[in-house]
């Protein structure tokens, strides 16, 4: 078993184990209690706690009619703590539950040295411990851009927007290009608490109305997104991947700096270390919103660039895109007015038409490209 | 700085003075106050639209922003009685100065409804029987009723013991923090609605301002709802009382400025009323209390990103109002056909139900999923939850809303806790 990084969290809750409040029994049968569980509190050996978190996963996939029988199902998988448990709960439970689910790892590279590099060589052993074929995407096939080379052209702020934009439709072109009914991601309650509360602080209630959504469906053609662990708490998984000694890598990103993010992750911390149950709140707050009628939202359409599903004219992968290839990478990133990255879109909708003929067309990984990659490889 | 200031608004006051004295010293080469294009007028702030503004005009833009929200919303007529709960704090003297300004005889359109100005006593609540920062308070709050309100106008000290007798009882029986101020902020505004109703008043004025309402608003997300009554302008609690919130437009920082910048004698007496002694509020041991975390997080993240404040109530308007009361004079059936709960008079929350079939929205929830987790059981070595598990939430729907039953279940001495909250001579 790896020494892995997320050990100060072991120790956390070992800390918090049923030692420092003896409990004779463990909840559910007559062992010793090994652990105290972070979501309700209740002391549990170690087999009732994979019982119960398998059975509440199941209960979440049953529930919200996640899956149908036959369908391909590709599994987001990073190499991280979320993505292994994510892929050993679901081969189980499969198995178990007759799913009738064909399970498919599914890997994004953005080329960042020390760091991806390092978390899917746990992935690769992964897909030997679990069965699961296992498909790698690099940003350099999909973009033409690692990570690395990004920041290196934009610098440490606004990284995350990047990655966060190239990921997503990463994920979305990989599993389209393995012909997968659903995209399944290892977002835990935490992360989605977290999203809720970003979105609330940043007023962005598009994204509020959805991102609570166990099911999210894309549409243009995209697999729709799942989140079977959406109701499982962060420290549950890590209890769950310690003790099954699942192999997987935990070291943060080597980007990740002050993301706004970070923000939401403090207050959802402390709002979980005054009361548990405040994630599942949160979470609830924002299953049961409901707007106005008369309240304006985007709507959603694709891009004329690429195709990918849009509530503007370019999507925002083509935008920065197009930033980095003309080397402005700050452009579509910060407090840009309305006005200019209208200019920009529309500057990039005319310029698209005059290099259409030189595209090269090639389909699959290079669907992301809109069209100035090819010209500038054209001219070179 | 004020004595009678609290820490965190002796800080932003602070922080402001000497961002202040660092813009008075550039401003000597800019072009005065942006506003009033007055050179000799030296900015002391900038306002939402950034904009450099002199003193003047910054008096003029509280005034306009507390005038905005009664002619947009129209919701006091002429000769109407409206409560002003006065609680000694930033807010409300900055409210009591707004109203006794719109009231003035001098002034352009002056406002026309009939104030009663009610201070709640909470000491005998907390035990303080003369000789406690409460008492104190309340003497502080009849001085400043005397120093500043019109000999014509209505004024009164009620004492939240007699309006609540179980209160006392209730408090000390809450077992955690997050309840305990929960049901101190319940309380206060039960006091009010009490009141207004003894006095024949149609609407209750607060001093909320809109940095309040954001706590407020992601309160109510930490207890499982996000509707638009958090923070919205006017909003109808409990027992049909129509509560507004004239200062919705301006941040704490802003009513703390106003009333240094007014110079008229009207300052703030001393924080929220609390038991300092009581180990529910020592945040800093236990994991701390939900309102406790929000509010600190809240002040800490405006400072870094000052449009905070203004996002989260404005995706609040962009939301429905759970008041059942609100939705029956709308067009929104749902709300219309809604029970309302009867201590927060909001729309009772969807209960997990056992097996919808239709619906998979319903059948999937967190509060389902939170269920299931505190009520699982194990028959031997099955897989599957017990079904003792699945029948527990199809008893579930309880007569109140999901956040009031997590309230009371937090009190040992629900009985006492019930009286408190629920409104036996409801309008509705």
């Amino acid at each position: 078993h790896q020494p892995h990084q997320s050990c100060h969290l072991i120790l956390e809750l070992q800390a918090a184990s049923p030692q420092r409040q003896p409990q004779r029994r463990c909840r559910f049968c007559e062992k010793k209690p090994q652990l105290r569980r972070p979501k309700t509190g209740h002391a549990v050996c170690r087999d009732c706690f994979f019982w119960a978190f398998e059975a509440e996963t199941h209960d979440t996939i049953v529930s919200s009619r996640m899956f149908s029988p036959g369908e391909r199902v590709a599994i987001g998988a990073s190499g991280g703590k979320d993505s292994t448990v994510l892929a050993y709960l679901l081969k189980t439970l499969n198995e178990r539950h007759n799913y009738g689910l064909d399970l498919r790892l599914l890997a994004i590279d953005e080329g960042i040295a020390g760091y991806r590099d390092d978390s899917l060589d746990a992935l690769r052993r992964t897909e030997v411990s679990l069965g699961l074929p296992l498909t790698i995407f690099t940003y350099r096939d999909l973009y033409g851009w690692t990570m690395d080379e990004v920041v290196r052209a934009a610098g440490r702020r606004s990284n995350c927007t990047f990655c966060g934009v190239f990921r997503r439709q990463a994920l979305d072109r990989g599993a389209g290009h393995l012909k997968a009914d659903k995209l399944a991601t290892g977002h835990n309650a935490d992360d989605v608490a977290e999203t809720v509360v970003m979105n609330l602080l940043r007023g962005d209630a598009a994204r509020l109305s959805r991102c609570a959504d166990g099911v999210t469906h894309t549409g243009g053609g995209l697999p729709a997104r799942c989140k079977p662990l959406k109701y499982a708490y962060e420290k549950e998984i890590v209890l769950y991947a310690y003790f099954k000694r699942l192999d997987y890598f935990a070291t943060e990103c080597l980007y990740a700096p002050a993301a706004y993010r970070g923000h939401a992750r403090a207050l959802v911390k402390d709002l979980e270390r005054a009361r548990p149950a405040a994630l599942l709140h949160i979470i609830q707050a924002a299953e049961q919103i409901r707007f106005r009628t008369d309240a304006r939202m985007p709507e959603l359409d694709t891009c004329r660039l690429c195709g990918y599903v849009s509530s503007q004219p370019v999507c925002k992968a083509c935008v920065l895109l197009d930033g980095l290839n003309s080397g402005n990478p700050r452009l579509a990133v910060g407090k840009s007015s309305a006005c200019s990255a209208k200019q920009q879109q529309q500057r990039m909708l005319t310029d698209a038409g005059r290099n259409s003929a030189q595209c090269c067309g090639s389909a699959g990984a290079r669907r992301g490209c809109s069209g100035s990659a090819c010209a500038a490889a054209a001219d070179s | 700085c004020d004595p009678d200031l609290t820490e965190e608004e002796t800080a932003v006051l602070t922080s402001r003075l000497s961002r202040q004295q660092q813009h008075q010293q550039q401003s000597s080469l800019l072009s005065g106050c942006e506003k009033c294009c007055q050179k000799d007028n030296c900015p002391v702030t900038r306002v939402r639209s950034a904009q450099a503004v002199c003193r003047q005009c910054f008096l003029a833009y509280c005034t306009h922003q507390f005038r905005a929200g009664f002619g947009k919303s129209q919701l006091i007529r002429a000769g109407e009685r409206v409560l002003v709960g006065f609680s000694g704090g930033n807010g409300a003297c900055a409210l009591l100065r707004l109203v006794k300004q719109g009231l003035a005889e001098s002034t352009h359109r002056k406002l026309r409804f009939t104030p009663v100005f009610v201070y709640i006593d909470f000491a005998t609540v907390f035990n303080d029987n003369g000789d406690g920062p409460l008492s104190g308070r309340r003497a502080a709050v009849l001085e400043q009723f005397d120093a500043h309100l019109p000999v014509e106008f209505e004024r009164h000290c009620l004492t939240a013991a007699e309006l609540l007798p179980g209160l006392s009882e209730a408090l000390a029986a809450m077992t955690d923090g997050t309840g305990y101020r929960e049901l101190l902020h319940r309380s206060v505004h039960r006091c009010l609605a009490l009141a207004s109703r003894q006095f024949n008043c149609s609407r209750v004025l607060t001093g909320e301002t809109a940095s309040r309402l954001a706590e407020l608003t992601l309160r109510s997300v930490a207890q499982g709802r996000l509707s638009a009554d958090s923070g919205a302008f006017s909003a109808i609690a409990a027992g049909g009382v129509c509560q507004v919130r004239p200062l919705r437009q301006l941040t704490s920082a802003e009513t703390a400025l106003l009333s240094w910048l007014a110079a008229d004698g009207l300052m703030p007496v001393c924080p929220r009323p609390a038991d300092p002694d009581s180990p529910l509020l020592n945040d800093g041991q236990g994991g701390g209390s939900i309102p406790g975390v929000i509010a600190s997080f809240l002040g800490g993240l405006q400072q870094s990103f000052p449009a905070t404040v203004y996002n989260i109530l404005r995706t609040g308007e962009k939301l429905q109002s759970d008041s059942v009361a609100a939705g029956s004079s709308s067009s929104d059936s749902a709300a219309a056909a809604a029970t309302p709960c009867p201590a927060c008079g909001l729309s009772m929350q969807q209960q997990p139900s056992g097996d919808d079939g239709g619906n998979v929205r319903s059948n999937c929830n967190a509060l389902r999923a939170l269920r299931l987790s505190e009520n699982l059981a194990r028959s031997g070595d099955s897989p599957e939850p017990s079904t003792a598990a699945a029948g527990l939430w199809a008893k579930e729907g309880g007569r109140y809303c999901y956040s009031c039953s997590v309230l009371l279940n937090g009190c040992s001495k629900r009985a006492v806790l019930e009286e408190c909250l629920i409104d036996a001579d409801g309008a509705d």
